[in-house]
């Protein structure tokens, strides 16, 4: 055993945690080892001192504080909250918090289903072409309008809802539908 | 039957059922053990006292958190040491915390001793500061594993639930610890008998 093995066995010798074989090879090493001797004892001094506790000591008062912040933190609290973790309170228990869970998710899907938006189509429907009549018309910007790009607005056709709700998104589905109907032969 | 009769996971259970003073006969359970490591985790004794608090208040307000297949001291100090690791976390950032701020600038290092004289206890405040002042200098992983093995004698196995860490880890993280405590306190040794 060298001094790097007696290194990482240091600690498993204070913890008692050495094998028989190792033990005596870790001793052997120790007496032969000053450094290493030094080492151990240092490491045995600090770990008896860490062991004996610390001077400082709670104030006498300290659970008296305690008790003074459970009241005060529980009184600023509503009371369907207080109910459900105050002793002796007609709290609820695990499995009925886990039912409420539960019940709340599902209420939550369902709102989900019912109001998901309506995604704007990736691609045109079949059948809905040019021929059988533009979806929108376009309007001619008009000088000093709120539409001075010169990329035509659109006054009717279907925005999605998503669309309706995001501008941005409006307008660079509108775009795109103008670009493809321009771009047409 | 008196409380002393139940064991830590009984008594939650009854706090669990309503039953207030199972929840006072754990405080005063833990309130020491966990003072000293929470103590020797910051190095401040007030904002030692004011997490411990939290910490107690967290057990009272989420006590329906806990179940019985961890041991409840594993539970206590995992809050405790989270507590704790977040508030140095926090003052890291702020960059108001530092050893000098503790008042433990300066004093000497000396070895433990069992002789109560009052120089001696005077020696002994002066090695708790310095051991302190070294435990501050420790990462916060290797500071956790020292104080939990060596000031609060936990095995490693509880060590080993309480920091979501491999059996291997804990013991090598240990011993890793030991040795660069070892080497701060030394360093700090050799820089008083400099200044001697």
């Amino acid at each position: 055993m060298d001094c790097s093995d007696f290194r990482v066995l240091a600690s498993a010798h204070l913890d008692f945690e050495l094998s028989f074989a190792k033990q005596r090879s870790f001793l052997q090493h120790l007496e032969g080892c000053e450094l290493c001797a030094r080492l151990l004892a240092h490491m045995q001094k600090i770990q008896l001192h860490l062991k004996q506790g610390v001077t400082a000591s709670l104030s006498p008062d300290f659970v008296a504080r305690l008790q003074e912040r459970l009241r005060t933190d529980l009184a600023r609290r509503p009371a369907w909250w207080r109910r459900l973790v105050e002793p002796g309170a007609s709290g609820l228990s695990p499995a009925s918090l886990g039912g409420l869970a539960v019940a709340a998710m599902a209420v939550l899907a369902i709102s989900l289903s019912l109001f998901r938006p309506e995604a704007a189509p990736l691609v045109e429907p079949a059948g809905q072409s040019l021929q059988a009549g533009p979806p929108f018309k376009l309007i001619p910007a008009q000088p000093g309008s709120a539409n001075p790009s010169g990329v035509a607005d659109v006054s009717t056709g279907s925005d999605s809802l998503l669309e309706r709700r995001d501008p941005a998104r409006r307008d660079f589905s509108r775009q795109m539908k103008y670009v493809s109907q321009v771009g047409r032969p | 039957m008196t409380s002393h009769e139940y064991t830590d996971e009984e008594l939650i259970t009854q706090f669990q059922a309503g039953n207030e003073s199972a929840y006072l006969e754990l405080v005063e359970r833990f309130k020491n053990r966990l003072f000293s490591f929470i103590y020797r985790f910051v190095g401040d004794v007030d904002l030692a006292e004011d997490l411990l608090q939290d910490t107690l208040v967290k057990v009272y307000t989420h006590k329906h958190s806990y179940r019985e297949i961890a041991k409840f001291s594993t539970w206590i100090y995992t809050i405790a040491g989270n507590l704790a690791r977040t508030e140095l976390r926090k003052r890291r950032r702020r960059a108001t915390f530092s050893m000098s701020a503790l008042g433990l600038g300066g004093r000497e290092l000396e070895l433990p001793s069992t002789d109560h004289t009052p120089s001696k206890i005077h020696e002994g405040v002066q090695t708790e500061a310095a051991i302190q002042r070294a435990l501050g200098q420790l990462p916060l992983h290797f500071r956790t594993v020292v104080i939990l093995r060596d000031v609060q004698e936990l095995s490693y196995d509880e060590i080993s639930k309480i920091m979501k860490i491999p059996l291997g880890t804990v013991k090598s993280r240990v011993n890793r610890a030991r040795l660069r405590l070892q080497e701060i306190l030394s360093n700090l040794d050799e820089n008083r008998r400099n200044k001697d």
